[in-house]
């Protein structure tokens, strides 16, 4: 009784304490997080806070099977965050009030997220007035994604052995690194210069598939892929003001990228009779023959040596890419009524590199016993680019706006492939010192894009209070491909080329309202057609309505709400493409003062995306309608199905922030996404997933300031991902609920 | 006659246009500027120290942006008139009493006439070069709609609440879509909206950025996925990312538009009678006919054996 009398107090001082904030865990501002307190410091005034803490993860779900540990795989994927000490936030702000610092006027350096966090963020900014102005951004973010039905082969539970794979052959657990610093000095000056350099790194331990032999007796198998990408980027441009409000750049731009992922089999579950460990990859159907009828003899774990199988396989190839570019913009208002915006640029990627694969084990179908692909390959990407864009003000409540953009990349390339092979009769047919064949093959190919558009509107202010825009747009897009293929050996030769040539129409709408500064709303509208199209979902028509409106009945209430259609169509009869994304949404807070605050948001989104689509199927019962595609010259899609998507999404969120007391802070929170979809399934084994699924999010915060400056933070948020559909499929549970508590400590000094 | 005059093309469209934008410009060169309030009445300014007569609390908070540097301080030139930079000449404000209607108030002032004052200094950093252009303006959203000169909560760009609530506050659908199960880490303070999209206006639609070299600013992030490669999966190139992928947020895994890999591909590689079919074939143009393989018993996803979707050095079927 008197934990139940606790229980309800607590809550009843959240609910009449607290700010709104973020919804997160790993939201980096805690209910209390106000300015802190400013102290003078010789030239400047100086405010800092820091917030400690330690995060409790206690994280549970359905397991995969009895006696086995939780699924953390979604959990990972979704949220993340870890037990353990954390710096949750900091912040140092220096303001020099008379502009008078040494070294700088003014700084702010803000990190959070550190000690383990998938999301760390440092942030820093300096300026010394007329002087210079610096930014700095150091971002880490650790991606995990382990969501076990993505690129699932769902095993059938026929397959002897059924050997279910639980968890997602190409997860990630990965770590990217972004540093941007930007640095421009005398920003005011007649001739202003900018110098900046960012670096992204992308590493860390993935996997990957890789598909060996025919369908017939195929074998696809995991490979770890080590992700390394390095990019540096570097950046300088000058300002020049030579007449009144007009300014004209020059930048030079260089990137400089470094790809060195490797890829490796280690996936050897399996041995062959003589003891040689053996891979038979992650895809068991017997009955379909992956990766062979009887793949086991006599028994697991003795590998039939006429299997497919893997028994050793590296890939490398590493690729550098240098990318300068030059631009040149102008920027003016100098023409009485004319405002002036151009740019032109040039830029030249050139890519070079080396690929090779090595393949040991043993294909049937071809009787591969070995393969090596090596082979030195090149790429070019030129892109030639302007936009120029032009308001003039015909009078003052009318005024012409025009935008144009020229666009024009192409991309050659090229891969001189030599391929060595070795045949044998099983896995364990010695390797011959010279290969069996030789097969030289040159790739060429050729992309490229060119664009011209153009867009002109008409806006005009109706009054202080509303606007109308009127406006066309007209886009004329060519895309070539070309692509050669010249087999050195047999002498063939293969050429194609197409050319596909767009040209769209889009009519613009707009209008503005604002009765009061407390209602404001406003609607767009763009209406495109095409006369072509490059993919078949490429829409022909498209519609786009906007609507948003915003109202604040009192000084302390604002209300918004939207509403956002898009449609897409392409009525050609073998396509019939349908697509629709309809979103409608309202928000509310309230915030009479700082001691109490209220938001409310929900959000109704409807998506579908339908077409006709064909494909090969060999049950014997067919979905439900399916029908005789039209006929295919490589006869390999014979059945038609016009497929469906679509989902309907709910989201709805409610924050309560009180302060009762002077130095008390109280948060309360819950949030849902609630996904209600439906699909074409072709796969029967193929279930849902998220879907259908309900994610739910609730959040309690408590910030009592004990001492002046010092703040205690009790924190707790919970997780929870249910799927609607109790079939799980050959894959694992998906479920989990999770239980966050962070305790912590706010210093502001 | 089949010049180029002769088509109903762009490059007549896109003359003619600027042309007719050139007569104006010339009707405008031969009037004169638009009159702005304080043109001609110089003498009317009032200085700073007057307006912090009535105006104390305002002058405080001024003087701890870098405005105070620019309009305030002295070192402004003689062009620099204090409050009354932005607010104009305040004389006439001043001998009335206070009367709001004698000075320029943001506060109510249209979109079209805010933007002319703040852009009268702020034009010359690119990013903000395209704003008479922009949706934002276009839809009556002036600079005072997302910077706050006087009362700024968040002192970076004097903007008058942090990203992204300071988004959310008009694009609520978006909340939504960075609350879904699988979304780009906006709420998590790693990616700011303005990281992708340009607030301020940009040459391409949603007013998003592009990198330096005019690719699509997913890359900038997305590094490995750019390339250019031997064999490009051409719509990443030509459509753009969001052709497969939702980029704000998603049910799906990976964004996708769809919840199976498999369908989002047969979508596109469908055999079907199109335009502009090579010869002998019945898709469009270079589209590969369509999956052969066993859709009841092989993968829902194309990209278990397609790994390199989005381009590959080495297999044009993007296995390698």
């Amino acid at each position: 009784m008197k934990r139940r009398i606790l229980a309800v107090s607590f809550w009843i001082l959240v609910l009449l304490s607290g700010s709104l904030a973020q919804n997160d865990a790993n939201s980096q501002t805690s209910a209390a997080s106000a300015a802190p307190p400013e102290k003078t410091l010789g030239n400047y005034v100086v405010s800092q806070s820091v917030e400690f803490g330690y995060r409790f993860t206690d994280v549970t779900g359905e397991k995969v099977s009895p006696g086995e540990p939780t699924n953390l795989s979604m959990y990972n994927t979704l949220v993340n965050l870890h037990s353990g000490p954390r710096l949750l936030e900091q912040t140092l702000s220096l303001r020099s009030p008379e502009h008078t610092g040494v070294l700088f006027d003014d700084l702010y350096v803000n990190t959070f997220g550190f000690g383990g966090d998938p999301n760390d963020v440092a942030r820093i900014d300096a300026s010394k007035s007329g002087i210079y102005d610096f930014r700095g951004l150091f971002r880490r973010d650790w991606n995990f994604f382990n969501y076990d039905l993505f690129v699932n082969p769902l095993n059938p539970p026929t397959s002897n052995p059924f050997i279910p794979i639980t968890f997602s052959p190409h997860q990630y657990n990965s770590v990217r690194r972004m540093t941007d610093l930007d640095l421009t000095i005398k920003p005011d000056a007649v001739v202003s210069m900018r110098l900046g350099y960012s670096r992204n790194t992308s590493e860390g331990p993935s996997l990957t598939t890789i598909p060996e032999a025919s369908d017939a007796e195929l074998i696809e198998t995991t490979l770890i892929q080590r992700l390394h990408t390095t990019t540096d980027n570097y950046r300088i441009g000058v300002d020049f003001r030579p007449l009144p409000r007009t300014t004209i750049s020059y930048d030079q731009f260089v990137v400089h990228t470094k790809y060195d992922t490797a890829w490796q089999d280690t996936n050897f579950a399996w041995f062959l009779p003589t003891g040689v460990p053996a891979d038979l990859g992650i895809v068991w159907n017997t009955v379909a023959g992956w990766p062979c009828a009887t793949p086991f003899n006599p028994g697991p774990p003795v590998a039939d040596p006429t299997c497919s199988m893997y028994l050793s396989y590296q890939r490398s190839n590493p690729f550098r890419a240098n990318t300068p570019t030059e631009q040149l913009a102008i920027r003016s208002k100098l023409l009485p009524r004319v405002d002036f915006t151009g740019r032109a640029t040039y830029s030249k990627t050139s890519m070079s590199g080396q690929f090779s694969d090595f393949f040991n084990g043993f294909l049937p179908d071809q009787t591969i016993r070995q393969f090596i692909t090596a082979g030195p390959m090149n790429a070019e990407r030129i892109n030639v680019g302007t936009d120029a864009g032009a308001t003039f003000q015909v009078t003052t409540r009318l005024r012409l706006i025009d935008q144009f953009r020229f666009y024009n990349f192409r991309i050659p390339s090229f891969w001189n492939s030599t391929l060595q092979t070795w045949l044998g009769a099983s896995a364990l047919s010695p390797v011959a010192p010279k290969p069996d064949s030789v097969d030289n093959t040159l790739f060429s190919r050729f992309l490229g894009e060119n664009t011209k558009s153009n867009e002109v509107r008409v806006a005009y202010d109706i009054s202080r209070h509303a606007g109308a825009t009127l406006g066309y747009r007209y886009r004329r897009t060519t895309y070539t491909h070309m692509d050669e293929l010249n087999d050195i050996t047999s002498g063939d030769v293969e050429t194609g080329l197409d050319v596909v040539d767009v040209h769209f129409h889009t009519g613009i709408v707009g209008l503005w309202f604002r009765a009061t500064d407390r209602l404001r709303a406003n609607f767009d509208a763009e209406l495109t057609t095409a006369d072509n199209f490059l993919t078949r979902i490429s829409p022909r028509r498209s519609y786009l309505y906007r609507a948003r409106a915003q109202y604040r009945p009192l000084r302390w209430v604002t209300l918004a709400a939207t509403g956002d259609v898009y449609e897409g169509r392409n009525g050609i009869q073998e396509i019939s493409y349908n697509a629709h994304n309809r979103n409608f949404g309202f928000t509310a807070t309230a915030s009479r003062s700082d001691r109490l605050g209220l938001e409310l948001a929900y959000n109704f989104n409807n998506a579908a995306s339908n077409s006709f689509v064909c494909f090969q199927y060999l049950a014997s019962v067919l979905p439900i309608g399916t029908g005789i595609c039209a006929p295919d010259a490589d006869g390999g899609a014979p059945f038609e199905l016009y497929q469906t998507y679509s989902s309907q999404d709910h989201y709805g969120t409610a924050q309560i922030m009180a302060k009762p007391l002077k130095r008390l802070t109280t948060k309360l929170g819950y949030s849902i996404v609630s996904a209600n979809g439906n699909a074409t399934i072709l796969n029967p084994l193929q279930p849902f997933g998220t879907l259908k699924s309900n994610y739910h999010r609730p959040l309690g915060e408590v910030d009592l300031e004990f001492a002046p400056g010092w703040t205690g933070i009790a924190r707790w948020n919970y997780y929870e991902y249910l799927e609607k559909t109790p079939f799980f499929g050959p894959t694992a549970p998906r479920n989990f609920h999770a239980n966050l508590t962070t305790v912590g400590i706010r210093y502001a000094f | 006659m089949t010049g180029w005059w002769r088509r109903p093309t762009d490059v007549s469209l896109i003359l003619s246009l600027w042309i007719a934008v050139f007569i104006v410009q010339l009707r405008a060169a031969d009037t004169g500027h638009i009159e702005s309030p304080e043109q001609g009445r110089s003498s009317q300014y009032v200085g700073a120290d007057t307006c912090k007569m009535c105006h104390e609390d305002v002058f405080k908070d001024v003087q701890k942006t870098p405005h105070w540097n620019s309009v305030l301080k002295l070192k402004g030139g003689d062009k620099a008139h204090s409050c009354e930079t932005c607010h104009g000449p305040g004389a006439d404000h001043v001998s009335a009493g206070g009367d709001k209607t004698k000075i320029f108030v943001f506060k109510g002032a249209s979109a079209q006439a805010i933007a002319e004052r703040c852009l009268a200094c702020h034009n010359r950093r690119e990013e903000i070069g395209h704003f008479e252009q922009s949706a934002h303006a276009g839809a009556g959203v002036s600079c005072t709609s997302c910077h706050s000169p006087h009362f700024a909560k968040e002192p970076h760009r004097l903007l008058a609440a942090k990203q992204p609530a300071l988004c959310y506050q008009c694009h609520t659908e978006k909340v939504a879509d960075f609350n879904k199960p699988f979304h780009h880490r906006v709420n998590e303070g790693l990616v700011r909206c303005s990281d992708c999209h340009n607030p301020h206006g940009a040459p391409l639609t949603r007013s998003l950025r592009a990198d330096a070299a005019a690719d699509a600013v997913c890359f900038k992030c997305h590094r490995s996925l750019q390339g250019p490669f031997v064999f490009e999966h051409v719509p990443v190139k030509t459509e753009g990312c969001q052709a497969c992928h939702d980029p704000h947020g998603s049910i799906n895994p990976r964004l996708l538009k769809v919840n199976q890999v498999n369908i989002l591909c047969l979508q596109c590689h469908t055999p079907g009678v199109t335009p502009n079919t090579r010869a002998g074939e019945v898709n469009a143009p270079g589209t590969p006919n369509g999956p052969v393989h066993d859709q009841s018993a092989k993968f829902q996803a194309c990209t278990m054996c397609h790994v390199q979707i989005h381009g590959s050095n080495a297999d044009e079927t993007f296995m390698k």
